[in-house]
């Protein structure tokens, strides 16, 4: 009974979390955006953000908007796993008083060819919006979809976990003393 | 005095590796790539059968139907540090790496797997500018390679055939900005890849900009005579080789490409023992030199026609390739017209090709045992499969 209970708050865990899904702008690009609630305060959010946006302190000043690159390998699955190209987009972060949001959008493929040296670079052709290829996937960027999805879906967890740090509660250490009463 | 020089070449290289910081390694996998080819090659108007008619070029030169080679790349590409295990069976593997097996050498044992080691080496991102790499890899010279997936000629050009094909040894990439790149390294002798048997160095270098690379190389490839081995009346020894090299390559327009390659090499005419003690020989250096286009055009997104059209050059008995005047001097001209249509992931390669030298070169017909002609032509159709 405890066991099926167990079990049943699980799922219900589970499928009450809303998974990242792909959205699109108004241009047809793909875009993730979400407004997240918080207690956390605009000083510490700031200090979140410039911590995973990895940025100097001295260098984030008072500014509240926040950008980086993302980059990511997709890999073809054939006789084993090859580089089939890069994926970049941008991470936006923007805080406000008990809240931010991110945006993560400008999604694109950069083709990869082996070298001379046998390894994986760049092919010299510009990239292009990973839209055109998600249209009507073929059978690798069916593949290709779901690994990009993926990725998201851990930068969002990573995104909301370091922002809802709270420097003062982790800085508050627990102390041991060693008693001579045990 | 040579090992000086290695040792502060060295030294260089530990001193600056702390600036670098080391980080956590990423978990990006272990890949598999690779390719296999095969051809069909037939000479027109001269012999097809044993000891045929062929341009004295790597690969591509063995009558009717035969076989390329299966390259397996294995590799990992970490954020931080990285492999590749490039490995090659087939003739043309063989002739890739035709300096293997020296293991034998040393351990008087024959076969081993030594001869299907193309590349083999170890790479550390030091930072997001140098990468230090240790082992064995394909040259930075030239404009061919030996992979069929990477030319686009199925053939392939003398100045790739008698440059270096592979380097053993530690060398420095700097990327110095996006367009900007340079690279020093110290190495074996050219295509001496399992170990060092000659005791002479060669170092390499290179600088990048905007997609044209300027290469150069130097060093001693058959190391230099000790009086302290017994050494005999025809013992000789050849100087240093220097070799600079350009390769260039330009999208003229969204379907039409321009690549350039431009070679010189020498060697010095280097020491000999004349019975009592090593002596200098005299004379000038011998080599060659040539210059290659190759201007590809793209007519739809599956098929691609594209020609390379090369001058080569041999001076003072540089090389016994091609015939050689009575100043042991001579010159080709190779025209080459290669398709390209691909299938998938199937490439397959129609091409024809001529030849032209300045002295008889290619045995014909009516003389099949001897080189009685200046000029050969030959067709190739080749099918390339990458995964």
């Amino acid at each position: 009974m405890r066991f099926g209970l167990l079990i049943l708050t699980v799922f219900i865990h589970i499928f009450s979390q809303e998974g990242v899904k792909y959205q699109y702008d108004e241009n047809g690009h793909i875009l993730f955006l979400e407004v997240v609630e918080t207690s956390l305060s605009h000083e510490v959010l700031l200090e979140n953000a410039a911590d995973l946006m990895a940025l100097q302190k001295e260098n984030t000043g008072k500014q509240s908007h926040f950008e980086k690159k993302i980059t990511f390998k997709l890999y073809r699955k054939r006789l084993g796993q090859s580089p089939h190209g890069e994926v970049s987009c941008s991470l936006e972060l923007e805080v406000r008083e008990n809240r931010y949001r991110y945006i993560i959008k400008e999604f694109k493929f950069q083709p990869l060819s082996r070298d001379r040296y046998g390894r994986y670079t760049q092919k010299k052709e510009e990239p292009v919006g990973v839209e055109e290829y998600l249209q009507k996937p073929n059978k690798v960027w069916a593949g290709h979809k779901k690994t990009i999805l993926e990725k998201i879906t851990r930068v969002v967890e990573d995104v909301k976990l370091r922002m809802n740090a709270n420097p003062t509660e982790e800085n508050h250490e627990v102390t041991i003393k060693i008693d001579e009463e045990w | 005095m040579k090992n000086r020089y290695l040792l502060s070449f060295m030294a260089f290289f530990l001193c600056i590796s702390p600036l670098f910081s080391q980080d956590e390694e990423d978990s990006s996998p272990v890949t598999i790539s690779g390719s296999i080819d095969a051809y069909f090659r037939a000479n027109l108007g001269a012999p097809n059968k044993v000891n045929p008619a062929a341009p004295g070029t790597s690969f591509a030169n063995r009558p009717g139907f035969a076989l390329g080679m299966a390259n397996l790349v294995i590799a990992k590409e970490g954020e931080k540090a990285g492999f590749v295990a490039d490995l090659v069976f087939g003739p043309r593997g063989e002739d890739a790496v035709f300096g293997s097996p020296l293991n034998i050498l040393l351990n008087d044992v024959q076969g081993g797997s030594a001869q299907i080691v193309n590349q083999l080496y170890a790479y550390w991102n030091a930072s997001d500018v140098v990468t230090f790499t240790l082992g064995n890899f394909n040259t930075f010279l030239g404009y061919e390679v030996i992979s069929p997936a990477s030319n686009f000629n199925y053939s392939t050009s003398y100045m790739f055939s008698y440059g270096p094909f592979s380097h053993t040894g530690l060398k420095a990439d700097f990327a110095l900005s996006d367009d900007v790149s340079a690279m020093l390294a110290i190495m074996n002798p050219t295509d001496m890849t399992e170990f060092n048997l000659a005791g002479s160095y060669t170092f390499g270098a290179q600088l990048g900009f905007k997609g044209v690379y300027l290469n150069f190389l130097y060093g001693d490839q058959d190391g230099t005579l000790d009086d302290d081995f017994a050494l005999g009346t025809e013992d000789t020894s050849a100087g240093n080789t220097f070799q600079a090299d350009l390769t260039a390559g330009w999208d003229l327009s969204e379907t039409l490409y321009l690549g350039v390659n431009a070679t010189y090499n020498t060697t010095g005419a280097g020491e000999f023992f004349d019975g009592t003690s090593i002596q200098d020989a005299d004379g000038d250096g011998a080599g060659f030199y040539g210059v290659a286009g190759y201007l590809q055009l793209a007519t739809s997104d599956v098929f691609a026609i594209g020609t390379r059209i090369e001058y080569f050059s041999v001076f003072n008995n540089g090389l016994g390739v091609i015939g050689l005047d009575t100043d042991g001097d001579g010159n080709v001209i190779d025209v080459t017209l290669t398709g390209q249509y691909k299938v998938g992931d199937l490439t397959i390669i129609p091409e024809f090709r001529l030849d032209s030298a300045s002295e008889d070169t290619f045995p014909d017909n009516d003389s099949p045992q001897t080189p009685s002609t200046t000029s050969l032509s030959s067709f190739v159709l080749a099918a390339v499969y990458s995964f």
